[in-house]
């Protein structure tokens, strides 16, 4: 584990601290969606107001019916359908997944999350089966100061090419 | 689906059926440029009938996500010749349009006689999204020999009633996934039509050929009423 990688190093909890009130987080699809810190944001009572732009949720996590939250998927799936049916409150981003990345990197949502694989020898991470709509945004926000980018290193997550 | 075609399989279990034939069948020498790495990728790739002569990315298969089995992620993570990109550079149709004979095979809900496709809502609902649909159709287009399939049932059943997925107009509060003139190909179980380079009329005649024989009388007389109306 290399000096870098270790002074970045939070757990899930402790990453969900750096999410403010009123804040927009945006999440890749379900393949590498950070699921630890979802379920971390969920130990939240609530929100002032949080706007998650996601796409294919994986799970239904707490977060999602937290007060505050304002969940905004582009791509509707089982959970999204369910949650519904439930009467949960889930809006549609009327967009393709390329205008995705486009509205990501136009609107730039503060935080931008992923799962990724375990670094490497060198300290790289990967973000394994997913590119998607949110990986250049999730590099965009690594490079400001005024952003976050938060990787959830996954054990499962394969290292991938790409 | 030719020889030396360049393939992108959308989401929906009919695209990904239609891989798994193609890696049983005769034909080879396929590129893969798509939006979504699915199961029947993998064995196309097994079946050894991936070469990726495409144009772009040569030598590589690529995709900005896997969605799929424990097998297929297993095997994306340790395939050489395999590559994970943003979706600015799979879905972008001036790309797609670049790689050799690109064929896009999607599905659709429903598709209306001047062909117009639903695909992603369901009664004006949302039900998935419009993920790379129309890029791709858009995209395969625009590729030298490329053309776009598009896959849907005849009929569904809703509420113990069978209705028609291809009918006269789509029903008000209707949402289009991919307009009309985007579209090629559309298959059903009763066939497979070209809309490209048809007139109105016949785009009618043709997706009439496709519908359950129960709703084609119904759709000729709409079809006589919409496009060859009698002149005043």
């Amino acid at each position: 584990m290399n000096d870098a990688y270790r002074s970045r190093l939070r757990t899930a909890d402790e990453a969900a601290t750096l999410v403010r009130d009123r804040d927009e987080i945006l999440l890749p699809l379900a393949p590498a969606q950070p699921t630890g810190l979802l379920h971390a944001l969920g130990r939240r009572e609530r929100f002032t107001e949080l706007r998650l732009l996601c796409a294919l949720l994986q799970e239904r996590f707490a977060l999602l019916e937290r007060p505050g939250v304002h969940v905004v998927s582009q791509f509707f799936g089982h959970v999204e359908r369910e949650l519904r049916a439930a009467g949960v409150a889930i809006d549609h981003l009327t967009s393709d997944f390329h205008g995705l990345e486009l509205i990501a990197r136009r609107t730039r949502p503060r935080v931008v999350a992923s799962a990724t694989a375990p670094p490497d020898e060198d300290g790289y991470l990967s973000f394994g089966v997913h590119a998607g709509a949110s990986e250049v945004p999730f590099f965009e926000a690594a490079r400001d100061p005024e952003r976050l980018a938060i990787a959830e290193v996954n054990r499962r997550t394969a290292m991938a090419t790409g | 689906m030719r020889d030396g075609a360049t393939l992108q399989f959308g989401i929906g279990g009919v695209p990904n059926a239609i891989a798994r034939i193609l890696a049983d069948g005769p034909r080879g020498d396929f590129g893969i440029h798509t939006e979504m790495l699915v199961d029947g990728v993998k064995l196309l790739h097994d079946a050894g009938k991936v070469s990726n002569r495409k144009g772009l990315h040569d030598g590589f298969s690529v995709c900005t996500f896997a969605l799929g089995s424990r097998a297929l992620y297993d095997w994306a993570a340790r395939e050489p010749a395999l590559r994970f990109l943003p979706v600015s550079a799979t879905n972008l149709p001036a790309l797609i349009g670049r790689n050799r004979r690109m064929v896009s095979v999607n599905a659709a809900i429903m598709v209306d006689l001047a062909g117009q496709v639903v695909a992603d809502t369901v009664a004006g609902r949302q039900h998935s999204g419009v993920g790379g649909h129309e890029s791709f159709v858009t995209g395969a287009r625009e590729a030298d020999g490329g053309t776009s399939i598009l896959c849907l049932h005849a009929t569904a059943m809703v509420h113990g009633e069978r209705r028609a997925r291809i009918v006269a107009e789509l029903p008000p509060g209707s949402i289009v996934t991919t307009p009309r003139h985007q579209v090629h190909w559309v298959a059903t179980e009763h066939g497979i039509a070209n809309l490209f380079g048809r007139s109105a009329r016949e785009r009618a005649e043709c997706l009439i050929a496709l519908a359950d024989p129960a709703h084609r009388e119904e759709l000729r007389a709409a079809a006589r009423a919409r496009v060859q109306a009698p002149r005043a």
